[in-house]
This record gives structure tokens, sequence and C-alpha cells, in this order.
């Protein structure tokens, strides 16, 4: 097919989708649906057609005071498949503008996804929209491939050996580790982390409550957000960082003490009013992404760290590629882009790593650990669809066709091919 | 209508000042490709082409680009693209790099001025994409809005063209003296696209009878190179499975909004595929509402029998080692150890 793919990867917080050959994603919106509200015998809506009265993304969460909104992804996993259609038409009709006959279509599934669910997934695809092509891929692994594409540059070069590593997926629901072995996730070893990106704006959004500072709560949600993407960094030491903070500075001219240069006042436009917001920014600038860390901040009955997860996922992997998994730790996902989160995850692990070498005796024999961040961090995971698309021989070999569908039926989604290279 | 997912494209390439590159494709088989070049980063284009481009071009779109994008014509030519618009750097809102003997209150002055030129050059992204979003249904729609633009004008002139806009699909303007005629084959290859277009053709062909004033619909379900229009058109039938529809046009139907008629004329096969789709989507979730109802009824159910109560014995006695004047019919189901042993 000489037109390219259509990627669409579908996260709990945002779907990136776009075109095939391109190394961003074409549109990111966030994953929420907000339909008319039935009242009773009372058509309230507007449009004639109730069934046609519902919006996706942004505009969703703007019309979210007429319509009932709702998040249509849980935990990665679809639930309402009837949200899920209506979210993918207007994705392909309304912001893609895309003719669905005449492009592939490439969707990433979470790991740990029931077949059957991929075979619903065929056939909205198949049946509904008339896809020539599907391919279903596993987020991880396509985050595996966009890190091994990026260093390697031509996707002919890479080979399923290559696809050797774990993935730390945080988005903005929940957070994945992955080992991949030849491409192949260790379906026994994935972790499942309840921290992710919305449990982090919700901390900074109960620090500036706690604080009273002046934001209305129409746009608290938002502003924590804006303020986690612009402002969060990672400590490599929090008491040290705290120090910091509290440090005071005597002004020579004046000889008053003055607080620490690390707080700051943050003003922004508020996307929703239009209003201008203005609030101060202190520690939660370090201590919301340090929740990756110490999960007890957010969640009572979550005590394991990120670092600990990561080992127990590697040292749970076959002997033979601990090494490999330790070597080759990629980051991805939006709540992975914090400054310093891939140096910080990566003393972590190394300090539990040597730690438990040294316990044995044998600290010479320490495995190299090493993290990575990707090239398109944010949208790794759609760029992976999207040059493993872009690459037409070997994704011919990989996609399953209309044809194969109409003779086989949905149960061709059921096997995952991983890639045949 | 705005592209907004182009739109927003565009308004980054413009802000960015380095190099880019971004493809993004529309229906019917148009692409678009926006650059910041390497060696001119400040320099913004935007390539476009489509089926049938270079027909366009000779049939109104030449005239429309000169009309509306005059000021980014600037005659650069991009390969496989028919049409390249480009921003010109020097109308661009630049920064001001800070001298390094500047003092404080002139670098403060110099922040406070970039911060506006920021503002600026957001502006007119804005401006600039609001406009280029909208190339593609301009453009492509060219030969039906010149069309529609002379039926208002009253000019007499007659003439035809052919616009092979998709792989299989073409769409016709006859332009005659006092009216203008648009037709459309449709070719959709799944059984069930066939059947809910024509359907959907046919309702369009009886809302001319609603009105008095409506616009003049025909529909051929089945194209036949017997009928002499579909020969004079040159149409293959294996090609026009969903047939060929055509709407006629006055001057007294775009008296007031010519800009609606050339809208939906150029957009009306997007519009077919929408509503096509929507159809599906909406008869799948009926049908996997029925489903999911049936699966609650048949949890719930019972093999017959099941459910009734049981008063006589179930299992056949083994009388072999009895001894015939004892053998006795029990209605008791339980077994008498003394009287009875096995083998």
């Amino acid at each position: 097919m000489d037109t390219p793919a259509i990627v669409i990867d579908n996260g709990t917080g945002f779907t990136k989708m776009g075109f095939s050959g391109n190394i961003d994603p074409s549109i990111m919106i966030p994953s929420t649906i907000a339909e008319s509200m039935e009242t009773s015998d009372l058509i309230v809506s507007k449009v004639q057609f109730n069934d046609y009265d519902y919006f996706i993304g942004e505009e969703a969460l703007k019309n979210s005071s007429t319509h009932k909104l709702t998040y249509v992804l849980n935990g990665g996993m679809i639930e309402n498949w009837e949200q899920m259609e209506k979210y993918w038409h207007k994705s392909i009709f309304e912001y893609l503008r895309a003719d669905p006959e005449e492009h592939y279509m490439v969707l990433t599934e979470p790991p740990m996804n029931t077949p059957e669910n991929r075979e619903q997934m065929a056939e909205i695809m198949f049946e509904t929209f008339g896809v020539p092509g599907l391919f279903i891929g596993v987020q991880a692994v396509l985050a595996l491939y966009a890190g091994v594409y990026a260093s390697v540059d031509k996707s002919e070069n890479i080979q399923g050996k290559d696809l050797t590593g774990t993935v730390v997926d945080s988005g903005d629901g929940v957070t994945h580790v992955i080992p991949i072995v030849h491409g192949y996730p260790i379906s026994n070893n994935i972790k499942h982390i309840p921290i992710a990106g919305r449990d982090i704006t919700k901390f900074v959004s109960d620090s500036l409550k706690t604080r009273k500072e002046k934001i209305p709560a129409s746009d608290l949600r938002e502003v924590s957000r804006i303020i986690k993407e612009s402002n969060c960094y990672c400590a490599p030491d929090i008491l040290k960082e705290h120090k910091k903070y509290d440090e005071k500075i005597k002004d020579p001219e004046t000889g008053k003490w003055k607080q620490s240069k690390k707080f700051k006042k943050v003003s922004m436009t508020s996307p929703y009013s239009g209003k201008r917001i203005k609030c101060d920014l202190g520690y939660e600038a370090f201590m919301a992404p340090e929740v990756f860390f110490h999960p007890e901040f957010v969640n009572a009955d979550y005590r394991e760290s990120l670092d600990e997860i990561v080992d127990m996922a590697i040292v749970k992997s076959p002997l033979d590629n601990r090494l490999d998994l330790y070597k080759n730790i990629v980051l991805s996902g939006g709540s992975t882009l914090f400054k310093n989160f891939d140096k910080r995850l990566e003393q972590e692990v190394r300090r539990r790593v040597k730690g438990r070498y040294e316990a044995l005796g044998i600290p010479e024999n320490t495995p190299e650990v090493k993290v990575s961040q990707n090239v398109v961090q944010q949208a790794a995971v759609w760029f992976g669809g999207s040059m493993l698309a872009d690459n037409k021989e070997n994704f011919a070999g990989i996609v399953s066709t209309k044809e194969q569908y109409e003779e086989v039926g949905p149960s061709i989604a059921r096997h995952n091919p991983v890639f045949s290279i | 209508m705005e592209n907004e997912c182009l739109k927003l494209q565009i308004c980054d390439a413009i802000q960015r000042n380095s190099y880019y590159m971004h493809d993004f494709y529309d229906f019917d088989g148009s692409a678009f490709k926006i650059i910041n070049e390497k060696d001119a980063p400040h320099k913004t284009m935007l390539c476009f082409t489509c089926r049938g481009a270079q027909t366009i071009l000779d049939n109104g779109g030449q005239q429309l680009l000169e009309d509306k994008y005059a000021e980014f014509c600037l005659g650069d030519t991009h390969e496989g693209f028919e049409v390249v618009l480009t921003l010109d750097p020097a109308t661009k809102p630049q920064k001001v790099k800070a001298p390094s003997g500047a003092s404080d209150e002139e670098k403060a002055k110099i922040k406070e001025d970039n911060a506006q030129v920021k503002i600026k050059l957001a502006e007119l992204a804005d401006e600039v994409a609001g406009r280029w979003c909208r190339l593609k249904s301009e453009f492509m729609g060219a030969p039906i809005r010149k069309a529609l633009v002379s039926l208002q004008e009253d000019s007499k002139d007659s003439y035809f063209v052919e616009v092979p806009y998709r792989k299989d699909e073409k769409y016709w303007v006859k332009k005659q003296e006092t009216s203008a005629l648009f037709y459309y084959n449709l070719n959709f290859t799944d059984p069930t696209d066939i059947a809910l277009t024509r359907m959907m053709c046919n309702e369009l062909k009886d809302t001319k009878k609603i009105s008095t004033q409506s616009i003049t619909v025909n529909y051929q379900s089945k194209v036949s190179l017997a009928v002499d229009l579909v020969a004079e058109l040159g149409l293959d039938p294996e090609k026009s499975k969903c047939g060929l529809i055509s709407f006629t046009l006055k001057k007294e139907h775009i008296k007031k909004n010519l800009e609606t008629a050339c809208y939906f004329l150029t957009t009306f096969r997007q519009y077919v595929e929408f509503h096509i789709r929507m159809v599906k989507l909406l008869l799948h979730s009926r049908m996997r509402k029925r489903i999911s109802k049936f699966e609650i009824v048949f949890a719930k159910s019972l093999r017959e029998g099941l459910h009734k109560k049981i008063e006589t014995k179930t299992f056949m006695r083994d009388n072999r080692s009895r001894k015939p004047e004892e053998e006795k019919t029990s209605t008791s189901s339980r077994m008498n150890e003394e009287e009875y042993t096995i083998g």
C-alpha cells in the first residue's frame, strides 16, 4: 500500500495519533469522551440525534458541564467498546481526516491485554471502518523498538535480538515495568504500579490547596498539570534538596534575611477561564516526582518504589538475559520526562543491585545499569509504531489484511506477531 | 472548514524557526508536507498534492491561488507537489539577542521586546495557519466554485470538466447557460457500504419532493453503458458500484449562499463516507447491547429438567445377586446393605 499507515496509540490519559513516517504524532488529545446526558423522556440535546451528540479530547473537557464526561480507558484497558468505537470514529474522520479504507491501521495494546480484546479491536476496525490491514502492537515493545531505532537509524538493521531491555512506561493512569527479551514481553514479570502522572498532578494540586493558593477550583487541576510539566524535577537527594530550600540568604545591602531562590513565583493563563493565575511554587517542585521513589506519599497501601519494582522484574527474568535487561532500561511515557528522572532511577537501581552483590560477597560482578531516555520520549510508543509501519517491506509481513480477516475471522488478531525480523 | 490538526502543525512550524518536517494526509488521497528547510529554517513552506491536481489547476485552481493565496505563492517548488505556499521570512517578527556589553536595563528592555515578538509571532502563525488549513477544500472545489461563480454572474459560457479526484471515482462539472450540473460516481467495495450508500442516495433523491424550490437530484443505483449519460461521461460500471448521482443548480439556489453550496458539493463524498461509518457504528453498538442482554438471560437459564425436584430413583439397581423370593420393590432410594451384594 502506497499511502502511509495511521498510527493511533490510545493511552489512559492521552491519545497520540498521526501518520507513519513522522517523528512526532500529528495530534495528542485526552482520552476522554463526553456524551449527551439522557434525562428520561426529555431530549436535552440540541442535535437531532443523541448518538451524534458527543465530543472527544479537549472538546469533551470543555463540554463536561452539559455532557457526561468519562475516560475511555482504565489502566490502559478498553472497558466500554461503544465509547471506544465512537472515539475512534471522531479521531479518524475529524482529527486525522483520513479515509480508513486507504490506510493500514496500527493500534497499540497494553501488556497482558486479553485475546478477546484484540479480537474486538479487529472486528471494529475491519467491520466498521473497513481498514485494509491492521497491526496491534504491544506498547512496551514499540517503545523499545523506538529506542533501538534511534540508535540504529535504519529499521532494516534491527534484528529480533536487539529488542531486549526493560521498559518503564509511565503515562497518565498507570505505570508498567516490562522486561522484554528478543521482542517478547516476559508476561510473568510484568509489574503494574498504581502511581502515574495523574497522582503526581494530584499531589501538586493538594500542596497548592493546603497552602491556600488563590486558584479557582475549576482551574486547579489544569494549573497543577502545567506546573508539574514545566517546573517539577527529580532531586538526587531529597534531604539535601530540602536544606537548599530552607537555606536563608542574607542580602548584603539591606542586611535582611531572604528566602532561598529555589522558591519561585509562577504565573500562567488558564486555558479554560482565560484568567491570569499567579501562585508560589515550593517543595512540590521536587517532592512531586519523588512519589515514584516514595509511593507512600500518595498511597498508604502501596510502598514499593519504582527502582525496587524494576529490580524485582529483572531478577525474576531468565538468568541469561539479566545483564542485557539491566543494561538497557528504556523510559517511555510523559511521566518519565521529569528533569534528571533517568539519572535518579539509574542511581537508585544501581545502589540496590550493588548492595545485593556486596551482600553476596561478589561486588566485582555487579552488572552495569543504564537507564536511557528515548528520542521522542513522550510519544515513544507512537514513534515506534510510526517507524515500524514506515518500513513497508517488513510491515507487510506482520500486518493482518482484510482478506485474511474475511477468511479466518476476528481470531486472526488473537495471535500477536512480534517482529519477524 | 478548518483542518484543526493541520493548523496546529503549521502553527508549530511557523513558531519553531528551526529545521522541521511533517507529513499530513487528508481525504481523497491528498497529502501535505510542512517544511522548515535546514538551509532556511525561518522559511515555512506548505506543499500540497492531490489526485487530478493538474486538471484542477487548469480549471479554476490557478485562479483561486492568485485570488486567495497571492502573497504566499512565491514561486517555490517541491518535487511531487503541485502547490507550494511559502511564508516570507521577512514578514515574521524576529527576536533580538542582547549584545554582550548591554546594561541590565537594556537587557530587561530586550527581554520585554522579545516577549512581545513571541506574542506577535503566535498571532501571525494563527492567522496564516487558519488560511492555509483551508487550502485543500478550497483547491479541490475550485472547478465547482468556478462553475457556481459564473452561474451567479449570469455568464452564458458552457463547458465540461472531468476531475479524477479519487483512485476509482471522479466528479464532473457540466456548466450550461442557465444551470450547472455536478455528477459523482460512487464506488465502495464492501457490500454493506454499497447498500447503505444506495439507501442514502435514494433518500437524497426523494428530498426534492418536499420542496418545490429544492435542487434537482438524480440518482441511478446501477450504472449501465446503455444509458447515454454514462457513455458520455465514460463511466466504468465496475468502478461505480454505488451508482451515479447528480445535482443540478440554478442561479436562484446560490443567490444567498454560494459558499454553503460550494462546500457541500466539494465535501459530498466525505459526507457520504462519514455517515456510512456512523450508521455502521450505531448498528454495531445496538447489536452489542442486544448480545450482552442475551448473554445475561443465557447465563441465568437452566437446562430443561434440572429445576425439577427428584422424587423417584434415578439409578438402576443391580439385582443379579438377589434371590428371586427376596426381591422386593422398594420406594426408598436408600440401599439396604444386608440384602444387597455386588458381583
